[in-house]
């Protein structure tokens, strides 16, 4: 028999019920063979080393006489509604936390969206009402957000308006045209927490306006009665700037 | 003798083994607990009070073990092994690994060096060279072949003896050419 073989025999069975004749050959095998002795001798005295090694401290003696006193139904139940609750507890937590990664957006996300949706309307597409009176697109966004959208009066042609989503919420959004150029404004009720990082900042018309430089564009920002407003176009920053000036916002 | 004394004669053998398993306190009191519940519950299917301690054994073992299959944290790792490497053997030398090792390392570093063995590995350590059940024994509590148990074994003391020297060889005991019997 091989070494192999042999310890693989006597590491698998340790007292075998019956001699076999292989466990036999086995034995044999190692009496004349010094590697598989020591080998199979090293083996128990690991196991002997690791068995010393490890300090077994007695079970505390408050422990003991809990673990042998059992505990009663109510306590289990006590302890089972604790853990209910507590696993309850965390999966809300973990819902609120999931919702607040998915549905919350930052300032700056809202203004590359804002970016994003005046490239997605370019050419005055996906316009929803057609007017150049301020009064009809006041009118018509009466039945579509929550909130009354009052119009700047902007010295730029007004085309119409639509409405758009921001953070899952309906939002306004108003079209013009200036020196042959669509402008976009959008007015949202609602923004996330955060200040809005301008390059610039003017005061116009007693208001603080911030101009923004987003992914190539120019983007106009200021507040007014409660309501966020965001001019954006493929116009100049001087040309845009120009039209804020000249403009009643 | 109760029940309620035999359990108490090896309770330390149940609460090593349980801490070992799960790694924390309470869940290791609470396996335990339901052992004791489970034990005397079923105290007719005990067939021999000699083998008392490894009817306790399997029912902790088992408790624990259905409720990692229930959590799927379970892993099965069976290598067909060569049984080739001396066990005080290693980087091409044979070195004593009681005065090399086991005397130098703390006894923390010997659980944390178990603990850090998987489910598979950990349990028959702890029931063959810890608890120092037979294999047969082993075998039908983690209802496993004597090739398997075998198998874990085998790698299960070579995965801590790396560990131990390891720290060993950290904490600059033994390793060094100057400490090893060649």
């Amino acid at each position: 028999m091989l070494c192999l073989e042999t310890r693989k025999t006597l590491y698998t069975s340790e007292y075998p019920a019956s001699a076999t004749p292989k466990w036999l050959e086995a034995m044999r095998h190692v009496e004349d063979c010094p590697e598989c002795k020591s080998f199979l001798e090293g083996e128990k005295s690991f196991g002997t080393l690791l068995q010393k090694a490890v300090r077994k401290h007695g079970v505390p003696k408050e422990l003991k006489e809990r673990l042998l006193k059992p505990p009663k139904t109510h306590e289990i139940t006590r302890r089972k509604s604790i853990q209910r609750i507590a696993i309850g507890v965390s999966a809300l937590f973990l819902v609120i936390l999931s919702f607040f990664f998915i549905y919350h957006k930052s300032s700056s996300d809202i203004i590359s969206q804002i970016v994003d949706d005046h490239l997605q309307f370019k050419g005055f597409s996906g316009i929803q009402v057609q007017s150049s009176a301020p009064e009809v697109i006041k009118t018509w966004y009466k039945g579509e957000v929550n909130f009354p959208v009052h119009l700047p009066g902007l010295t730029a042609q007004l085309r119409g308006a639509r409405c758009c989503f921001f953070n899952h919420v309906k939002e306004a959004l108003v079209y013009y045209e200036y020196k042959g150029s669509q402008v976009s404004l959008f007015i949202l009720h609602k923004l996330p927490e955060g200040n809005i990082k301008a390059q610039k900042t003017y005061q116009i018309n007693g208001k603080q306006v911030k101009i923004l430089d987003v992914q190539g564009h120019t983007v106009v920002y200021w507040q007014n009665k409660g309501l966020y407003y965001f001019l954006i176009s493929e116009l100049s920053h001087d040309e845009i700037l120009q039209l804020t000036r000249t403009s009643h916002i | 003798m109760n029940m309620e004394t035999l359990i108490e004669d090896h309770l330390d053998s149940l609460w090593y083994t349980a801490l070992r398993l799960t790694r924390h306190k309470e869940e290791a009191e609470d396996l335990v607990q339901d052992t004791c519940m489970k034990a005397l519950i079923h105290r007719d299917s005990l067939q021999s009070r000699s083998k008392v301690k490894a009817w306790l054994l399997k029912i902790l073992m088992n408790t624990f073990l259905n409720h990692q299959r229930k959590d799927k944290k379970l892993i099965q790792q069976d290598i067909d092994e060569d049984f080739l490497e001396p066990i005080f053997y290693k980087n091409g030398h044979y070195f004593d690994m009681e005065e090399e090792i086991f005397s130098k390392v703390l006894d923390d570093e010997v659980q944390k060096a178990i603990d850090q063995l998987s489910v598979d590995f950990k349990a028959v350590i702890l029931l063959v060279d810890i608890e120092g059940l037979a294999y047969r024994e082993v075998e039908d509590i983690l209802e496993i072949s004597s090739g398997t148990l075998a198998s874990r074994l085998y790698r299960a003391r070579r995965l801590l003896r790396t560990s131990l020297y390891d720290y060993a060889q950290a904490h600059g005991f033994g390793g060094g050419e100057e400490n090893v019997v060649s």
